[in-house]
């Protein structure tokens, strides 16, 4: 201490003292928090009008019934076609379509083979 | 016992399709190797002969001599084993009647001695101008060979015809029996559609007859023409062939159609 300072002016000097540290503030901006919970919000009725439009949708189709099978119309053999002559017709009818697929009219292997058939040409020795 | 011999008259043909591919595959075969000798000799022909033009020396002279001779004999060897192989397939074709038959039979052997004894000419020769003159006997008759040739191949094409359509008749006139034998016991509705179906099938034998007269006359007029037409006639008779072989097709389509019909009541 001053030995020059009068003892009123000392008690007028307060020590200084070390200021406890403020908590720093968040620095997000409002503005940010506020877009992010409309964008949630909006996220949310989204999904929810998704998921209702669905279920709306679901009730409006009615689940497919299962359709019982359309049974194959009962062929009724004709009096004909027990006779053995309608038999023989039939097997002829079926040899004479496999004849026919199975015939090679225009034989390829048959083409003229190819030879020279022009002069020899030999040039003047 | 009716119904195995009416087995075995299935069979025949099979056994019959057997053999002639048999045969034909044996003329087949050595046309083939001939084929292969022939370009084998063509080739070493193409060789000595520029050699020859290029150094006109005694020894290249001949070398070109000796494979222009293996040349043209291996010609008309490759072009006598083609003819044996068409005359093999005229004798098998089961379409053909004889008469057909013997006059495209002739023609091919009449040309086979030509190349027979034009090999026995070519090995005679002693040079390269004697070559010349020996090869232009061999070309002054190709282009008639050539009609010939196709002339052969068309009648083998309506000799395969005919033999489908023997079949297709065959058919025919049992359907035609079953029908007149059993038209009373067929249902009242039935039979006019019955008699339409018929009549269809008879009309696709009609249109393919058509076709075969086409195909005839222009292979008839083949053995007048020169190389150009004789190559698009043979394309038009290719189509015609075409053509009347779908007519049967078509024809054999509606049979087992009619077959269906006759065999059930609904």
């Amino acid at each position: 201490m001053d030995q020059n300072v009068p003892e009123e002016q000392s008690a007028l000097i307060e020590p200084i003292q070390e200021t406890p540290p403020v908590p720093k503030k968040s620095e997000v901006p409002k503005i940010v928090i506020i877009s992010s919970l409309v964008l949630l919000a909006v996220t949310i009725i989204a999904i929810g009008v998704v998921s209702w439009s669905q279920s709306q949708r679901e009730i409006a189709q009615p689940t497919p019934t299962p359709v019982p099978p359309t049974p194959t119309p009962v062929r009724i053999l004709s009096k004909v076609a027990t006779e053995s002559a309608f038999m023989q017709f039939e097997e002829s009818t079926a040899s004479l379509s496999a004849l026919m697929s199975g015939y090679t009219i225009i034989d390829s292997t048959l083409s003229l083979p190819n030879v020279q058939s022009s002069p020899l040409d030999f040039g003047k020795p | 016992m009716r119904k195995i011999l009416f087995l075995v008259l299935l069979a025949l043909p099979a056994l019959l399709a057997y053999s002639v591919y048999a045969s034909s595959q044996q003329a087949y075969q050595d046309y083939v190797f001939q084929g292969d000798l022939y370009r084998k000799a063509y080739s070493e022909f193409t060789i000595a002969k520029n050699e020859y033009e290029k150094f006109k020396s005694l020894a290249s002279e001949t070398i070109a001599l000796d494979k222009t001779k293996q040349m043209l004999t291996t010609r008309d060897s490759y072009v006598r084993s083609y003819l044996l192989l068409l005359v093999e397939k005229l004798v098998e074709n089961p379409g053909l009647t004889s008469s057909v038959r013997n006059t495209s039979v002739s023609l091919l052997t009449a040309e086979g001695s030509f190349l027979e004894k034009h090999s026995a000419l070519v090995s005679a020769v002693g040079s390269i101008s004697e070559t010349v003159t020996v090869s232009g006997q061999f070309e002054s008759r190709y282009e008639p060979l050539v009609g010939i040739v196709e002339q052969t191949r068309t009648t083998l094409m309506l000799g395969s015809l005919n033999s489908l359509a023997l079949s297709y008749d065959s058919t025919v006139a049992m359907a035609q029996n079953l029908i007149t034998t059993y038209r009373e016991s067929l249902p009242p509705t039935k039979r006019a559609t019955i008699d339409r179906w018929l009549l269809e099938i008879q009309n696709k034998r009609g249109l393919y007859e058509q076709k075969i007269d086409i195909i005839t006359r222009k292979n008839k007029e083949l053995a007048e023409s020169d190389a150009y037409e004789i190559q698009r006639q043979s394309v038009e008779i290719g189509e015609e062939v075409a053509a009347a072989r779908q007519f049967l097709l078509d024809g054999a389509s509606f049979l087992k159609e009619l077959v269906a019909a006759l065999k059930y009541e609904n």
